[in-house]
């Protein structure tokens, strides 16, 4: 699109509101660059020893894996009900349609402590005593309403027509959508991935309920945290940081964000 | 297709569910996580070594999480010996949650002081508290629980209710007359405190962020354990623990009931284990902890910190009157003294 | 669009049957606010709607939900405020400049709640950036206090809930056809119009998915409260957290999430028949 300059007045805007999101993350690398324990910023000295610290226990290499593990799991699970779930919501006029709609954003209305709760009580009685399943169970239903939301918003401005288009000229039902309609929702799709994903990795008030056999990230930190108190944390969010920002510079051909412009 | 799924995943599920092989039994551990995790894995190690027991360890977020984990699975027990604190063990044991102790399986409680050991705990070290405080934000060097209210303090004090179930009320009441029979002094001394606040934390961490920040130049009611490895003389945190009272948090271990004669002596003799002098060693020594079994040394590193004391000296909470109060107190405090 | 039962029915189904979980799992929850609290996480038995009682009838309890409420809201509008300048640009600015802000926004999701709370306590802090710099300037002679207050803790819940305002919105405006917007120009339209005609409706659903996220997010705030507001500012799910994990009452925890559940059902409910209408509005 042409006629930057025209914008000004929003660039403007937009970059003082990037900066002021910037700062926390300068924050957190000054915290995580800490010479001693203390969580200092600016930091006091500089040393890379917290983020070798990371490597240094294996509980936190177990839980990194379990974690990614559970959210790559739970955002497929998630992605596809919403898609689906989507679809129908966007495409057919039904009873209820709204109230459904609500219903399904129902997991992030009920406060994530009660949500916990509720599901251990729940599996308790169930016998399911599994941090896996019940992770599994609890993070899709967590990453559900942000993959419906966001798919939903991405769909109502498709015109369903194309794909009805290609279903007449005989695409099954299936070849039509990944033909069609997902190109044109794949910006969507992948932010509500995107969402789901950190849904689910990202989560401690509920978790820390179902944990059992093995823990995720958020939980061991803040069981780390608890005696040593060090610039660990820091260092893990902020590695945490560089590797997404590495993966999404790396495969941004594949996911990219502003697919749908160049079409 | 989550219909379909879900038969499959449950089928999983019983799968992974533990199977003991015979002859020795393989029971579940529940404490914190973190350091703890990293204390007791060599431990639990070393018992296996020594009685082929294995030793699963899993994690609770706090003590009241242990809690709330062992009542929902009530009806199907999934934890064998259960670390916490003391106000936490009360409620399991007035549940019905716990198994009564046999002493005969441990050997180790008759080296114990009295007092130690209770019908269905039994304590495996005991945690200091008292004030740390920031050597250059503190206007003074802090002794007492009454420097608190030195008017020099005006806002730099950060407080907890929550932390130790209440146990700060309990210390304002004592240095005023009361007891936790007898609060009402307690809420009085604390607001009196209210000019010398400047907020109230939640969490060990908070505390410790918060005063690392310089946003509370003191901690009003600390744990030791959360600023042991902090401390030394190039260190700005002190710690002190005050005289009357002296406070020190116990950690009890329990057996929860309903899991089987065989686990349930396997746990008492992991208990056992826990209180040999070699692991309390090594144990209180990572935590800064004081040993239950008096035949285990004190950790050097302490002697700097904590005054020598008989464990007798320390003020032991009723831990029965506090969990009976404990909700009333929680809502007042939230009301008369949490407030700006 | 179509109305067919059946075959909406087909594609819901397994959305429904997760929903379905969580639903059973709050039906326990339910049945729990009904029986009588006991407190350090034990339950009587029998039926009482005391637990509704002790949250309808204290003055001091409610005052944590019209907090949550107000709180809510506002931040609500300030960060659509603040996230659709953002989305807007990232709409047409150049590539690579589109890549670097998708990074840094998702790069936020990735840092953990607490940490990045906390290094907002060490900007706003006592001996935080701000108040050094206010200090080196001469405009304060003493550490001023900026935290602990109801500022700090709407600061907070901004910050971390911008990125979940902008990609919704962006991914609508990134799905209007170019050609929709060439045409417009090309007929002499100015952009403040095109903005105002094609733009701004056409960005509605997103907008839509932004608010209802992002005030759910704010609403049940429960770490940002907790550490920027010093507890003299504590919000319902800090309140809910206390009754459940503190003095475990469960019953309680259990019933005033139901009070707090039905009421921001309600809200969501009608957000989105709000924006239906506005959304098909412009449909015509």
């Amino acid at each position: 699109m042409s006629n930057r300059s025209r914008h000004l007045p929003v660039t403007i805007a937009a970059v003082l509101i990037l900066l002021l999101l910037c700062a926390p993350l300068i924050v957190l690398f000054g915290v995580a660059l800490n010479e001693g324990p203390q969580q200092l910023f600016p930091p006091r000295g500089l040393s890379i020893r917290w983020f070798l610290n990371i490597f240094a226990r294996d509980g936190f290499i177990k839980a990194i894996v379990f974690s990614v593990e559970l959210a790559l799991l739970a955002t497929v699970a998630s992605l596809v009900l919403g898609v689906l779930a989507g679809l129908a919501i966007v495409r057919y006029r039904f009873f209820g349609r709204d109230l459904l709609m609500t219903l399904f954003m129902s997991p992030l209305i009920v406060p994530q402590v009660v949500v916990g709760m509720a599901f251990l009580m729940a599996f308790s009685a169930a016998r399911i005593h599994s941090s896996f399943l019940a992770l599994f169970v609890l993070h899709v239903i967590l990453a559900l309403p942000f993959a419906i939301r966001v798919v939903v918003a991405s769909l109502t401005r498709f015109r369903i027509s194309l794909e009805e288009a290609a279903r007449s000229l005989g695409a099954p039902p299936w070849k039509a959508f990944f033909l069609v309609t997902f190109p044109v929702i794949r910006t969507g799709v992948v932010s509500a991935g995107v969402f789901a994903f950190v849904a689910s990795f990202e989560n401690f008030t509920a978790t820390q309920f179902l944990v059992w056999d093995r823990t995720t990230l958020p939980v061991e930190i803040f069981s780390y945290v608890q005696t040593e108190n060090d610039p660990t944390g820091a260092a893990m969010s902020a590695l945490v940081v560089l590797v997404v920002a590495v993966l999404v510079l790396l495969l941004h051909r594949y996911i990219s964000v502003d697919a749908l412009n160049h079409r | 297709m989550r219909s379909k799924l879900m038969p499959v995943l449950l089928a999983g599920a019983a799968l992974l569910l533990p199977a003991a092989p015979a002859g020795a039994a393989e029971i579940n551990m529940m404490t914190w996580g973190g350091h703890y995790l990293d204390t007791f894995r060599p431990v639990a190690d070393a018992f296996e070594k020594e009685t082929g027991h294995k030793v699963n360890i899993v994690v609770m977020s706090g003590a009241k999480d242990g809690l709330t984990k062992i009542t929902a699975q009530r009806n199907d027990p999934q934890v064998d010996v259960w670390l916490s604190i003391e106000s936490t063990a009360q409620a399991a044991a007035e549940a019905g949650l716990l198994a009564e102790l046999n002493p005969e399986l441990i050997p180790n409680m008759k080296a114990l002081p009295k007092g130690m050991a209770g019908k269905h705990s039994v304590i495996l070290s005991m945690s200091p508290r008292g004030i740390a405080y920031r050597k250059d934000l503190a206007p003074f060097p802090i002794k007492d629980w009454k420097d608190l209210w030195d008017p020099r303090l005006k806002g730099k004090v950060g407080m907890s209710f929550v932390i130790d179930t209440g146990s700060p009320l309990v210390m304002a009441a004592l240095i005023n007359g009361g007891s936790e029979k007898n609060i009402e002094p307690g809420f009085a001394k604390m607001k009196a405190l209210k000019p010398n606040f400047a907020g109230f934390f939640k969490t060990d961490s908070e505390s410790v962020k918060f005063l690392e920040s310089g946003e509370f130049a003191v901690i009003g009611y600390a744990i030791l354990a959360n600023f042991y490895l902090k401390l030394g003389p190039d260190s700005n945190i002190k710690f002190v623990m005050p005289d009357n009272p002296k406070f020190l948090a116990p950690i009890p271990a329990a057996v929860v009931k309903g899991r089987g004669a065989e686990r349930e002596k396997a746990a008492h003799q992991l208990v056992n284990f826990i209180l040999s002098p070699p692991q309390q060693e090594f144990i209180t020594g990572r935590f800064g902890q004081v040993p239950a079994n008096p035949n285990a040394k004190l950790p050097a590193a302490l002697n700097d910190i904590i005054p020598s004391l008989p464990l007798t000296h320390v003020y032991r909470i009723d831990w029965e009157t506090v969990n009976k109060h404990y909700a009333d107190w929680n809502k007042r405090w939230n009301q008369e003294i949490q407030t700006n | 669009m179509r109305t067919n039962a059946s075959a909406a029915g087909r594609l819901v189904a397994p959305g429904i049957a997760a929903v379905a979980v969580f639903f059973s799992c709050l039906g326990i929850m339910a049945y729990y606010s009904f029986l009588p609290s006991l407190g350090m996480a034990r339950v009587g038995s029998g039926f009482t709607w005391a637990n509704y009682g002790a949250f309808l009838g204290d003055p001091f309890s409610l005052s944590y939900l019209w907090r949550s409420l107000r709180v809510a809201t506002y931040t609500t509008a300030i960060v659509l405020l603040l996230g659709y300048p953002v989305a807007y640009f990232m709409s047409y600015c150049r590539p690579r400049t589109r890549m670097v802000v998708s990074v840094l926004l998702l790069v936020q999701f990735f840092t953990s709640y607490v940490i990045r709370t906390y290094a907002i306590v060490l900007v706003l802090g006592r001996y935080g950036i701000i108040n050094q710099t206010l200090q080196a300037l001469g405009i304060t002679q003493e550490p001023t206090r900026l935290l602990f207050n109801e500022f700090a803790v709407a600061l907070g819940i901004v910050i971390v809930a911008i990125p979940f305002m902008v990609f919704p919105i962006y991914s609508s405006i990134a799905a209007i056809p170019p050609n929709l917007l060439t045409a417009a120009e090309s007929l002499g339209a100015t952009r403040s119009k095109i903005f105002r005609e094609v733009i701004l409706p056409m960005s509605m659903p997103g907008v839509a998915a932004g608010v209802v996220i992002v005030y759910l997010f704010n609403f049940t705030s429960f770490i940002t409260p907790s550490l920027l507001g010093g507890g003299y500012f504590d919000m319902i799910a800090n309140l809910i957290y206390d009754q459940a994990m503190n003095t475990q009452e469960y019953p309680l925890a259990a019933a005033t999430s139901m009070i707090a559940l039905l009421l921001t059902i309600f809200i969501v409910y009608a957000m989105q028949k709000l924006f239906g209408f506005m959304i098909r509005g412009t449909e015509r």
